[in-house]
């Protein structure tokens, strides 16, 4: 029985067929013509941003480009240098500090490398115990151990000392001495970098370091054809 | 033969429609928008309604068209994207369940002599009567063949929600057909006096 109904439904309905009114098609070609016209408009949009875009940054880098680009140039050298000394200025502490603790007896070696490891996670632990176990170590150490822990998490460990008021004694102790560091110890670097493992860096830098003469020639060599350029593309422009 | 240069014709308008030519557009739509038509018209009664959603079906079909890759036959790709587009139109109106109870009739009419009287516009007339859910169901298993895990799927419902719709709808339609057939009946009667 409801086959039947099914049948007779189908049998009638499945190909029937019933006139569309006549400005169905203009609206069906408007639908997707707008489709397509939206794509397009999409299209040509990103298109000219991207266009735009590149125009504005190339323009950017062309019209300030020369100054700039020197500048930055020899902010570049001086930070270069700058890093290097410190780095230098940091190996030479350790260097000195394997001096020191080649000439004195083994228990501090063992102290230092307590206070590397702990300085390491400093993360996990809180604040104040770390304060209180660097304290711990560097009492019987005197300046060597705390020479170790300074340079290599400096921010941290001088945000968490200074944010726990209770032990702020550490930290002058700590500036002072690694400042006096840094000062004294400048002159043996070009001895220890081969020894260390940043060699290339300090290639540079000894290169930068030895050649200053030569250096200053460069730069000006340098200043000189980005000048020469920037006069070639103002005329481009003017053109 | 006829039908072999009619597909040509079609594959012809298809390549067309994949090079957004305007003309193959229009060709594959006066062939088909009449029973694309009437297919809209079995899921949303409202002629006004069911045109908008031809126009929406027809947009996508021409927007989509390269994906259909000559698997099965391009009417039936279209029928399931017209089908689709009833179906999401329907989903906006709520309430599509309706699980009014409708008395059976104990009568089943001649479905024979219907056969003969009526016409499609009636059956669809009937169709359009029923409540959106029932028809839907209907409309998918009795006429665009589909099965109740397909329509499961299609309407987010269970397979027995699915069969129990069907069960509905085809109680309402043969109170209807039978209402017909009495007058039917009575016209023929009137008739021969």
């Amino acid at each position: 029985m409801s086959n039947q109904i099914d049948k007779l439904f189908k049998k009638k309905l499945e190909e029937h067929s019933i006139e569309t009114g006549p400005n169905v098609w203009a609206r069906v070609s408007a639908a997707s013509s707008k489709k397509n016209k939206a794509v397009i408009w999409f299209r040509a949009a990103a298109a000219l941003l991207l266009t735009a875009s590149a125009f504005w940054l190339y323009n950017n880098n062309s019209d300030n480009g020369t100054g700039k680009i020197a500048e930055v140039a020899t902010e570049e050298s001086k930070a270069e240098e700058q890093v290097v000394t410190q780095k230098e200025s940091e190996e030479a502490n350790h260097v000195e500090q394997n001096n020191r603790q080649a000439s004195t007896p083994a228990i501090p070696k063992k102290q230092t490398l307590i206070a590397e490891k702990k300085s390491n996670k400093p993360r996990k632990e809180n604040t104040e115990k770390q304060n209180q176990k660097i304290i711990d170590i560097t009492e019987p150490l005197e300046a060597i151990a705390q020479m170790d822990v300074i340079p290599q998490d400096s921010p941290e460990e001088s945000e968490m000392n200074t944010a726990s008021a209770s032990k702020p004694i550490v930290i002058v102790y700590e500036l002072k001495s690694y400042a006096k560091k840094t000062e004294s110890e400048l002159e043996p670097e070009p001895l220890l970098q081969k020894k260390n493992g940043l060699k290339k860096v300090l290639d540079v830098a000894n290169d930068l370091r030895t050649g200053e003469s030569p250096l200053g020639g460069l730069r000006q060599a340098k200043e000189d054809l980005f000048a020469l350029n920037f006069k070639k593309e103002d005329r481009k422009n003017n053109r | 033969m006829g039908l072999q240069i009619y597909s040509a014709k079609e594959t012809e308008w298809i390549e067309g429609c994949k090079r957004q030519d305007s003309r193959a557009q229009e060709s594959l739509y006066t062939h088909y928008s009449g029973k694309m038509y009437a297919l809209c018209c079995r899921y949303v009664p409202s002629r006004m309604e069911a045109e908008d959603v031809l126009v929406v079906a027809f947009a996508k079909v021409f927007e989509r068209i390269d994906q259909f890759k000559g698997e099965g036959s391009f009417e039936g790709w279209l029928r399931r994207i017209v089908v689709n587009e009833s179906l999401t139109y329907l989903r906006r109106n709520k309430n599509m369940y309706l699980e009014t109870e409708i008395e059976a009739v104990d009568k089943s009419p001649d479905f024979g002599q219907l056969e003969n009287h009526l016409e499609a516009d009636d059956l669809l007339r009937m169709v359009g009567e029923l409540p959106a859910g029932y028809r839907m169901v209907f409309n998918l298993y009795a006429i665009d063949g589909y099965s109740h895990k397909e329509i499961a799927e299609q309407l987010e419902i269970s397979e027995n929600t699915s069969k129990s719709q069907l069960s509905r709808a085809r109680v309402f339609l043969q109170k209807k057909l039978s209402e017909i057939e009495k007058e039917v009946g009575t016209k023929k009667s009137n008739g021969y006096e």
